[in-house]
């Protein structure tokens, strides 16, 4: 029976470079953005950041598919780029909070907090819903680092086996239990 | 300082983390349950944003290789006139012979020249020099050291 901890792999869905031409490419892209666009959306928590960082992602894994051994799956491939991706644009959001705390840069802008979600799509009160729930979960996540919380996304949101998390963010299996443990123990904590 | 691991340690410690997290997890089940849905739900987007987006990124892809196509013919001319240019300047240069820069000694050569003259039979030019220094080295020898007397007078002189 599967737990909510099962570490098992199904079989590796292995690619070589050689194999990914052009349009096998777009055939990944279709099948993998709407995934590598959640993943990032759900550690940024903003929607065109979270747009311009999967186009970003995609453009990467294109230009260094050479470097693509098969090793991984393509999935765990791209979300590895994906979560360096969101990682230096932490960086970055860091540093323009700091210039502009200095005044090197338009102050008119916000400041390092992330960014409220803009106007909802007409359509999508199931999602502006759905958003509210998660801006829950992204506050009493909030106090926990930026790893911890993509290990929290990966495996309650996406479903992603510790193992499959392990390779994405390059890390021993043990390793992600006690991160994922002080998550849900901060979330416990914080929704009593 | 060397780590010692106790396998049987690390297991159970495993154990305990994955039955707190089983236990948090039991707890949040709800939030848990739904979050997958929330996820989706949070991201819904149209057909045409995805089409979009996939656009946007072969745009990019396109105008990169293009960019690096451009690049590389200037870069290879650069690479190129900078060869010819360090090319240029080797053959220009006057040559510097290197100097031993290893510091010699004369009268330690001179010495060690005259000891070989003395072990082989040197040449008659030389004998006279190995003779001498045969003659110092002896004069040397701690037995033949001459004794200096003091001169008692001399101390009061000033």
């Amino acid at each position: 029976m599967d737990t909510i901890l099962t570490t098992a792999l199904s079989a590796p869905v292995t690619e070589k470079a050689e194999e990914i031409s052009a349009e096998r490419f777009d055939q990944i892209m279709r099948q993998h953005q709407r995934r590598v666009y959640r993943v990032i959306f759900l550690l940024v928590r903003d929607r065109d950041a979270a747009d311009t960082l999967t186009q970003e992602c995609f453009l990467r894994a294109y230009l260094s598919r050479g470097s693509f051994r098969g090793e991984c799956r393509v999935e765990t491939w791209l979300l590895r780029i994906a979560l360096n991706l969101v990682r230096d644009h932490g960086k970055s959001r860091r540093t323009s909070f700091w210039k502009k705390l200095v005044g090197l840069e338009d102050k008119e802008e916000e400041s390092g907090a992330p960014r409220q979600f803009p106007a909802p799509e007409p359509s999508a009160e199931r999602a502006l819903l759905a958003r509210e729930e998660l801006e829950a979960v992204w506050d009493a996540l909030s106090s926990l680092s930026p790893q911890q919380r993509a290990i929290f996304f990966l495996r309650y949101e996406e479903e992603m086996p510790l193992a499959q998390i392990a390779g994405v963010l390059d890390l021993k299996i043990g390793s992600v239990k006690s991160q994922l443990a002080r998550a849900t123990a901060k979330l416990r904590e914080m929704r009593k | 300082m060397q780590i010692i691991r106790h396998p049987q340690k690390d297991r159970e410690q495993e154990q305990s983390t994955e039955r707190a997290i089983e236990k948090d997890a039991l707890e949040l089940q709800q939030t848990l349950a739904a979050l997958p849905g929330w996820g989706l739900a949070a991201t819904e987007h149209g057909d045409e944003f995805w089409h979009n987006q996939r656009t946007t990124v072969w745009a990019r892809i396109s105008a990169a290789e293009n960019r690096s196509a451009r690049r590389a013919p200037v870069l290879a001319w650069t690479l190129a006139a900078a060869l010819i240019a360090v090319s240029g300047w080797l053959l220009e240069r006057p040559v510097v012979v290197p100097q031993n820069e290893a510091y010699a000694d004369p009268d330690h050569e001179m010495l060690m020249e005259v000891e070989r003259m003395v072990q082989i039979d040197g040449p008659l030019a030389l004998e006279p020099a190995a003779l001498l220094a045969q003659e110092m080295v002896q004069d040397l020898s701690p037995a033949e050291y001459p004794v200096r007397k003091k001169e008692p007078g001399h101390e009061h002189e000033n």
